[in-house]
């Protein structure tokens, strides 16, 4: 983060010990939010809403109901949730601009802990592009400097939390849209395994990509948020096997697989500030490679460019003007693709699937930097690494396909800042379905970083 | 909104990106597979449409 925020985790400390209330916590947060403007965060906020829900939070708390330890926290919601008292516009003119009415199973799981829900946060158009540049109501600006992006799609609830705002957000990520806003931003972003949140009510870019997540200032602030994610919703039929969110503690040595080489490649700097956390972090660390990381990111591309175009076939025949030129472009191509194109895709995800369950070793987490390279200029279409040069699209989306394309779960940490001062995230990647193991393993992990590198 | 579907054809730089995007990707499929790890193809839950409610 920018500045000394408070995390959620001290925002509900404060709350228990009577030090702020729901209505002050959200005061503050209305007055960053128009201090910090310029950034573009928000799609809409509106001060009465959330102090209402704050007056809420405070009453129940003073008569002895408080609903959760979250209770009265405010909490800013990507654009792409559905919520009965706000629009849900994906950041798209193709939607019509009215409340819907109904709220994702994650909005009313967090609105019965008694959240506040503090305001729709900007992203990329449907979600579909990882910069947060293609928006309608135009980019996120990076709080650490905002002639850089954000990253996204999910940059508005990053923008949000790096820049004292809000706490926490909530985000979803099909190829990396928590990841990468997360670590563009210096801040922590969680994507639970496939099948472990619920997606109802939450605009799909790509069925089986798709995974929400929270984004916030700590990994205890993470554990907080898990349980309103993850479990079993009649909803969302892919979580059927969802177990509720449980902590655990990882008191073992902490074996790690460092993915390097061809396909796999970052700059130097990113090299060294993930080798130095990772010499620092007490863990056994193996390096290993990946073959056809390049194949398994075009079968990465075949299935959301295939799936959104399906999603999106009857709005692009009523309403192709509703669509940003680019977006259109990338769904009549998605519509273009053969079954073939899509079913050689979809072996090619087994084959990746099989290569992390069987031919890495044993291990605990898959590292790899979440970037290659610091996030890229709002204008600049190319980003230089390792000897390559790569449109910034994929060099923003380089690692973190993988966890999309495994449906792993995955969380980025924060590692320090870049000569240029742009902040620097590393992925840990987990098994799936052991959400929990991963973030205790991320807990302890960060906490030898910190205690090494003083 | 009306349910009339709209024709506005793409312009020549879309129609370009599209070839380009198409070209890519299927560029990056034209590889050999190793069929002793086929899987089935709903992989994340196979038996999830199966699933009672």
């Amino acid at each position: 983060m920018l500045k000394n925020n408070k995390n959620l985790t001290e925002q509900c400390a404060d709350l228990a010990s009577g030090k702020e209330t729901s209505v002050s916590l959200t005061i503050k947060a209305l007055d960053k939010a128009e201090e910090y403007s310029y950034l573009n965060a928000f799609v809409v906020l509106d001060r009465e809403k959330s102090l209402d829900q704050a007056m809420a939070s405070d009453k129940r708390r003073a008569n002895g109901n408080c609903l959760s330890p979250i209770d009265g926290v405010p909490i800013a919601v990507k654009d792409n949730y559905l919520t009965k008292d706000y629009p849900t516009t994906a950041c798209s003119g193709a939607l019509p601009l009215e409340p819907s009415g109904q709220d994702a199973t994650i909005i009313a799981n967090l609105r019965a802990a008694g959240v506040v829900i503090f305001g729709k946060t900007n992203m990329d158009e449907w979600a579909f592009s990882p910069t947060n540049v293609n928006s309608n109501i135009g980019p996120v600006l990076n709080p650490h400097n905002t002639n850089h992006v954000t990253g996204g799609s999910s940059g508005g609830s990053a923008a949000a939390i790096a820049s004292g705002i809000v706490s926490a957000g909530l985000g979803s990520d099909t190829g990396g849209s928590i990841r990468m806003p997360a670590a563009a931003c210096g801040i922590y972003g969680f994507k639970p395994s496939y099948g472990r949140a619920s997606r109802h009510g939450v605009l799909p870019l790509s069925w089986s990509l798709d995974a929400p997540g929270p984004l916030a200032s700590s990994l205890k602030d993470i554990e907080l948020l898990l349980p309103y994610f993850l479990g079993e919703d009649s909803k969302d039929l892919s979580t059927a096997s969802s177990a509720k969110f449980k902590v655990v503690e990882h008191n073992e040595a902490i074996n790690v697989i460092h993915l390097t080489g061809e396909g796999l490649e970052r700059s130097d700097e990113i090299d060294t500030a993930v080798k130095t956390a990772l010499e620092a972090s007490s863990a056994v660390v193996k390096e290993a490679g990946l073959s056809h990381v390049d194949n398994y990111y075009e079968a990465w591309e075949a299935i959301i460019f295939s799936e959104a175009a399906s999603y999106h076939q009857p709005l692009l025949k009523k309403n192709p003007g509703g669509f940003s030129s680019g977006l259109r472009a990338k769904l009549e191509a998605g519509s273009q693709l053969s079954a073939l194109d899509v079913l050689q895709a979809q072996r090619l995800r087994s084959q990746l699937m099989h290569t992390f369950a069987n031919e890495l070793g044993d291990w605990d987490i898959v590292v790899t930097p979440t970037l290659p390279v610091t996030a890229p200029t709002l204008n600049e279409e190319e980003q230089e690494f390792g000897g390559k040069k790569v449109h910034a699209h994929k060099s923003m989306l380089w690692f973190c396909v993988l966890g999309n394309m495994t449906g792993y779960p995955c969380v980025t940490i924060p590692i320090g800042l870049s000569k240029s001062g742009l902040p620097i995230g590393m992925m840990l990647m987990g098994k799936p379905n052991e959400d929990e193991k991963l973030l205790a393993i991320a807990i302890k992990l960060e906490s030898a970083l910190k205690k090494n590198s003083v | 909104m009306s349910d009339k579907e709209v024709n506005v054809p793409l312009t020549v730089e879309q129609k370009q990106e599209v070839v380009d995007i198409l070209e890519r990707i299927r560029a990056g499929l034209n590889i050999p597979l190793d069929l002793q790890f086929e899987e089935p193809a709903h992989i994340f839950n196979p038996g999830v449409f199966n699933a009672k409610k």
